[in-house]
């Protein structure tokens, strides 16, 4: 299998990721160790969502306002087999917060909302913009990995994929 | 938007090869080598891509000096386009077989005479219209290797790309699950690794709660 192969088919890891994201945020209330200096995040779903599932057909639910992920549609959605491909996300490390939107296919961020910035030199102001942005990568990148150690292990089938789809078929929001 | 204030959407990339250590002049060389260059009117180019100043999208003097915000290069992809406008190209041709048929005095032009026509409407029109001009930043780490490009038009980052190889011979790898999990910054394990390539989908619903969902 050459490189562009593995990269197309394994484009489905995104909409798991971030449908793996959703079920983490409900289940930790958001909360997440990431180890090192990256240390401890929380993740809140925000006011949009986009869900779809190429195996079951091309429709797409879009959601917005409110808190979709609490939605009965959107969980009647996911009860149908499908997955997050879009999710307006917020991120917040000690007192810094980020808002971005993260897109499943591929898997990037977008519409990115850095912390406020304080430096007064322009220059100044460009650097500790990207840093902001460089540290944004890193934690969406560590929650990556959080998922994909799951994903990748001999328990997804036994132990978490079971715990996954137990959430995904209730059809009331947690709590 | 941008590189500089307010919110941020960009594809990101990673450069696939180190940077090789006279990579300055390298890279001060690829920016006067395709710099953003005036399309011709008498031609037939519709569209060009080149580097301008991600500051002022008619400079297009970028020198490493100007766009070294160490360690970082900030400049911009500059699109040029000169399309003539389908519906204003159709009523001049118009005119133009209007005028032809009364000094022919024929009821009707012939398909080569009208393909003519329209060429030689389409190169008048040409001479008469402004670009578009539109540009796009770019922000290289040149110590992490990573280069953010704030667009995320697919045809755009796939001349982004091009562009890139052409003016400082590297490869961008955009990222991907695939290209995300495979960064050795990530720290996956040979063993994760090798999962990963024979990883296959999986529902995140039961086959029974599936069934009794779409029986609604």
């Amino acid at each position: 299998m050459d490189f562009v192969e593995r990269v197309t088919r394994t484009q489905f890891l995104g909409a798991e990721f971030l449908t793996w994201l959703w079920y983490q945020e409900e289940m930790g209330a958001g909360a997440f160790e990431l180890g090192g200096d990256l240390g401890a995040v929380e993740l809140s779903f925000e006011d949009k969502l986009t869900m779809g599932s190429t195996a079951l057909d091309e429709q797409q639910d879009s959601f917005k306002g409110g808190r979709p992920t609490a939605s009965p549609e959107a969980r009647a959605a996911l009860a149908l087999g499908k997955q997050a491909q879009s999710a307006s996300l917020r991120l917040t490390q000690g007192e810094q917060e980020w808002r971005f939107t993260l897109k499943a296919e591929p898997l990037m961020v977008s519409a990115v909302r850095l912390p406020e910035v304080l430096a007064d030199d322009p220059k100044a102001q460009f650097h500790e913009r990207m840093l902001l942005l460089e540290t944004l990568d890193r934690l969406y990148r560590a929650l990556f990995k959080l998922f994909l150690e799951e994903r990748l292990s001999a328990e997804w089938t036994t132990e978490h994929l079971p715990a996954v789809q137990a959430w995904a078929a209730r059809r009331g929001p947690q709590g | 938007m941008g590189a500089f204030q307010g919110g941020l959407t960009y594809r990101q990339y990673r450069v696939k090869e180190r940077l090789p250590q006279h990579w300055q002049a390298r890279v001060q060389q690829g920016l006067a080598a395709h710099a953003a260059k005036p399309i011709d009117p008498d031609g037939d180019e519709e569209r060009a891509v080149g580097w301008c100043s991600a500051q002022f999208i008619l400079d297009t003097h970028v020198t490493l000096e100007s766009c070294l915000y160490d360690p970082y290069l900030v400049m911009a992809m500059r699109l040029e386009t000169l399309t003539v406008p389908p519906g204003l190209l159709k009523m001049h041709c118009e005119a133009e077989e209007r005028k032809v048929k009364r000094e022919l005095k024929k009821e009707a032009l012939s398909r080569y005479e009208r393909a003519e026509i329209r060429e030689r409407v389409e190169a008048a029109l040409r001479k008469r219209l402004l670009p578009s001009l539109r540009s796009f930043e770019v922000v290289w780490n040149t110590e992490s290797g990573v280069v953010r490009f704030l667009s995320t038009n697919k045809g755009l980052n796939e001349e982004l790309m091009e562009l890139f190889e052409e003016s400082f011979g590297v490869v961008l790898i955009p990222d991907y699950a695939y290209t995300i999990a495979q960064e050795p910054a990530l720290g996956l394990s040979d063993e994760q690794l090798a999962a990963l390539d024979a990883v296959e989908p999986t529902p995140f619903i039961d086959s029974e709660t599936l069934y009794e969902s779409m029986k609604g």
